[in-house]
């Protein structure tokens, strides 16, 4: 294979070069239109910036006879890789036809997951060799893994419970609710549970509902079905779809009702559009790169009291999420565009909701980001409406300091089990 | 700066060979390769270049002083050179790879609390600090001349495509390459054939076997059961072998590239039949050094010894090498456990071995070898006893962790092609006479530059960064 052989013209060498000197020539070519954004990994691309690296600093600093700033440009190329990093990144996303090989690479992935599967009967194979996601027989969706359920899980649970009694026990005048949204690595309804003996398959929300907390009031989705489940979520996204936001809207108002009797009457969501073109390729089907037939996004038309949105004490009722746009036949039809983050809204770790209705009552609703599309639902039958995401919260969130600036009387969690009663930077501060 | 990135194929090497074919002289084309390996080992860290150059100072003015001494017989002074030599090469080496291990170790001794930290490598430090040995021992030997040519000298010691992992080099396997203009075409195809068959290797198959063998060590050992700890051992094997031949292949054929035809590392070493073999098939250059400047000295200075003085030899060798390739007690065990091997198989068994079928032999080799992956890879000691009874079915065959709940049974297509690329198949290939040659060797060209279109593409997709919660 390696044979020498005397030539005097190498079909190897010709076209190796013409391959490794035609991309820098592309670049150089190309000049200031580089690519600027990746919507399908949601981020700016990372750009050659000659003028800015340290060397070209020294060099600039020298010219104008800058000494002091030339020396601090010169210490710097010591101190940090700062340009080589940013370079090695540019070199990486301003690769011409990038996605295109990223996908041809992924394609050959799938043969090799699909050789390895062949004679087996799995009810999901992985979908890529990088991201833990499957997908379903006839790529009907993008399912997660089960998540694993051990001695560790149960005793983050543990305090979990014990935190909700603390926080229940402390706060005798305020109504504390949980509302469980069914995931599928969580679920009992998760098709590759019997192929992973450590599978959580329902058995931490077991564990969570045999402990219940006293004065916490529970409600969850109990879907029946996988079925039922795909009905609820998004095939190609994280996130439950209109369908589930319903289905959970209503349960949840049915669960605030019983501390809640004079709550204003139910909302009526019956009235769900589809936005025609609005192909949704969610962050399941983004990250994995599996070739999935889109969702149909869909929003809801719904009657509404008059409310105002903010944040960090600014107004952003008309730029936090364009659900009105979409209404209104303003939206992307751009494959991998985030619909779900742009109708229902921006992650935001605290935003305020104030509804122009008769309510005196104030709702704290805690979450991640599955808990945006109830804001302007459950906002509508309260004077205030808190809404936190731990993760993103600015500081350290204290209860106390907390109630101290927003009287609550409902405070409302929103989640998984992750969120509800596992992960312990989701808790209350006391 | 790896070799299997974008930034090195796309920016580095195209500037390197436009500047290093144009010029058509020599030593200019030395400068250029000198510039470009200075380049090369500041990007990684700028701060380590100083030190290089202290380095290249000293073993440069060493090399000419100790020519100087033996030129005028005067043996004792050229040894102590040597020696002064050979100990500030040797400090600076343990100084950065060596202070934490035996800070750690003065620490376990001293009854107050003192601070040993780990120091970041300088790149390549320890094939650089064997090269330069290897050059003052030949030097001292009066087997090299001492090269006055200080921009030779420094390209001897820095060239870029053996800096990272080797192979080590003597001057002489770089030397003709460094006098003469030997640069043609054939040279560079089959350089360029060698650089996509490595790169395949390192991320084809390397960085794939890798994730699964990770996953399967970082598991609880308590938790997988044998055929998740031998598939995990399996595929971590052929990791480190891919990986270090690939960088080896991409070494070899830069250097064939550059007109350097650089000393072989590997040849197929999970073919042998006995661990004596395996050495000699594995990290060739490193077994060389230490053969020639390590074991065979020390057979000469102890040849009076009678009881076990081979035996120790080897053994002191092998542990040496563990240290060599770590700093860390693993990395000891390590060249102990195969120089105790070696030792036994010097005097005796592999006699034994030779009558056995050949099949039990390759068993036997490769069951050993693999034994020793997992004290070379585990490089805490306390977990050793939960792998190795995960091994040997402490849990039984399949435990709580599964191929699939780790998710790595898409890996077992890319170990069994890995396997069948540790048979000398391409070596078959070579020996094919084919009818047309031209369309043979082109249909060959072309293959090789699909290879290495694909490896670009997983290059890239490893670079893929689409998160699930990037803000929206």
């Amino acid at each position: 294979m390696l044979a020498r052989t005397n030539r005097s013209f190498s079909l190897i060498t010709f076209l190796f070069c013409l391959l490794i000197f035609s991309v820098p020539v592309f670049w150089a070519l190309r000049g200031n239109n580089p690519q600027g954004f990746s919507l399908i990994e949601n981020r700016n691309l990372q750009q050659f910036n000659p003028k800015d690296y340290a060397f070209s600093r020294v060099v600039g600093s020298l010219l104008r006879k800058n000494f002091a700033s030339a020396r601090e440009s010169f210490r710097g190329l010591f101190t940090d890789r700062s340009d080589q990093v940013s370079i090695e990144q540019a070199a990486s996303d301003q690769f011409p036809l990038r996605i295109d090989m990223i996908k041809a690479a992924r394609a050959l992935d799938r043969a090799f997951i699909d050789l390895a599967y062949f004679s087996a009967s799995d009810p999901a194979i992985p979908t890529d060799m990088h991201s833990e996601f499957l997908v379903l027989p006839d790529d009907s969706a993008i399912i997660f893994a089960p998540a694993r359920y051990d001695t560790a899980v149960q005793t983050q649970i543990d305090q979990r419970i014990e935190n909700y009694r603390t926080l229940i026990a402390q706060y005798p005048r305020i109504n504390f609710y949980a509302y469980h949204m069914d995931r599928l690595p969580y679920s009992p309804l998760n098709p590759l549970n019997p192929q992973v003996p450590h599978a959580d398959a329902g058995r931490s929300l077991a564990y969570f509902e045999q402990h219940l907390p006293t004065g916490l009031s529970f409600a969850k989705m109990d879907l029946q079905s996988l079925d039922e489940h795909l009905q609820y979520y998004y095939r190609t996204d994280h996130h439950w779809n209109i369908h589930g936001i319903i289905l959970a809207y209503n349960q949840i108002y049915d669960l605030l009702k019983q501390k809640y009797p004079d709550i204003s009457p139910r909302l009526v969501l019956a009235q769900v559009v589809s936005f025609p073109g609005a192909d949704f390729l969610g962050r399941t089907a983004a990250i994995s790169f599996y070739p999935i037939a889109p969702d149909q996004f869909e929003g809801i038309l719904v009657d509404l009291p008059p409310y105002r949105i903010f944040e960090s004490g600014t107004e952003i009722t008309a730029v936090f999420n364009l659900s009105q746009n979409y209404h209104a036949g303003d939206y992307s039809t751009e494959p991998y565009y985030y619909h779900y983050g742009k109708y229902f809204g921006t992650i935001s770790g605290f935003v305020e909701y104030v509804s122009a209705n008769s309510s005196t009552r104030n709702l704290m609703l805690l979450g991640d980001s599955n808990k945006e599309p109830l804001h302007a639902l459950l906002a509508a039958h309260y004077r205030r409406t808190y809404m936190i995401n731990m993760r993103e919260y600015p500081g350290d969130f204290n209860l106390v300091d907390f109630l101290a600036d927003h009287p609550v009387d409902d405070i409302l969690v929103v989640g998984d089990n992750h969120i509800l009663f596992m992960d312990p930077y989701s808790a209350i501060d006391p | 700066m790896a070799f299997a990135s974008i930034h090195f194929i796309f920016l580095f090497l195209p500037v390197m060979l436009l500047a290093y074919f144009i010029i058509p002289k020599r030593g200019w084309k030395n400068l250029v390769l000198v510039l470009g390996s200075l380049g090369f080992f500041a990007w990684a860290d700028l701060r380590h270049l100083p030190l290089l150059l202290l380095s290249l100072l000293i073993n440069y003015l060493s090399g000419l002083l100790i020519q100087h001494a033996n030129d005028h017989e005067t043996p004792k002074r050229a040894k102590a050179l040597m020696v002064i030599a050979l100990l500030l090469n040797l400090l600076i080496l343990a100084f950065y790879k060596y202070f934490g291990f035996l800070g750690g170790i003065v620490q376990s001794v001293l009854p107050i609390e003192v601070s040993f930290p780990e120091r970041a490598l300088p790149l390549g430090i320890s094939y650089l600090t064997f090269s330069a040995l290897s050059y003052i021992l030949d030097v001292h030997r009066g087997t090299e001349k001492a090269e006055k040519n200080v921009l030779n000298f420094t390209a001897y010691l820095v060239m870029f495509p053996k800096l990272i992992q080797g192979p080590i080099t003597r001057y002489k396997d770089v030397k003709p390459g460094l006098l003469e203009l030997r640069v043609n075409l054939t040279d560079v195809s089959l350089g360029i054939r060698r650089f996509i068959i490595g790169l395949a290797k390192k991320v084809l198959i390397a960085d794939s076997l890798a994730i699964a063998a990770n996953k399967v060590f970082a598991a609880d050992p308590s938790t997988i059961g044998a055929g998740v700890a031998w598939f995990g051992l399996i595929a971590y094997a052929l990791t480190v072998f891919f990986d270090f031949s690939g960088y080896t292949d991409m070494a070899l054929g830069l250097g064939g590239m550059l007109g350097f035809k650089l000393p072989e590392n590997f040849n197929y070493p999970y073919i042998s039949q006995s661990i004596t073999e395996f050495w000699r098939r594995w990290h060739m250059s490193l077994t060389a050094w230490f053969r020639t400047y390590l074991f065979i000295p020390l057979e000469f200075k102890r040849r009076k010894v009678k009881f076990l003085r081979q035996p120790t030899n080897i053994l002191l060798v092998f542990l040496l090498t563990g240290l060599w390739h770590g700093a860390g007690w693993n990395f000891l065990f390590w060249g102990g456990y195969f120089g105790l091997l070696l030792a036994l198989e010097a005097n005796g068994l592999e006699k034994l071995l030779k009558k056995i079928p050949r099949v039990f032999r390759h068993l036997y080799t490769l069951l050993l070898v693999l034994l020793g992956w997992v004290f070379f890879r585990l490089t805490n000691l306390q977990n050793w006893g939960g792998f190795l009874g995960a091994l040997f079915g402490r849990q039984g065959w399949t435990a709580l962790e599964t191929m699939r709940s780790l998710n790595i049974l898409f890996y077992i297509p890319i170990a069994v092609i890995a396997i069948l690329l540790c048979l000398p198949i391409l070596e078959w290939v070579k020996k094919v006479q084919p009818a047309r040659p031209f369309l043979w060797n082109s249909a060959l060209d072309l293959v090789h530059i699909g290879i290495f279109a694909l490896c670009v593409a997983y290059i890239l997709a490893n670079g893929f960064q689409a998160f699930m919660y990037a803000q929206f």
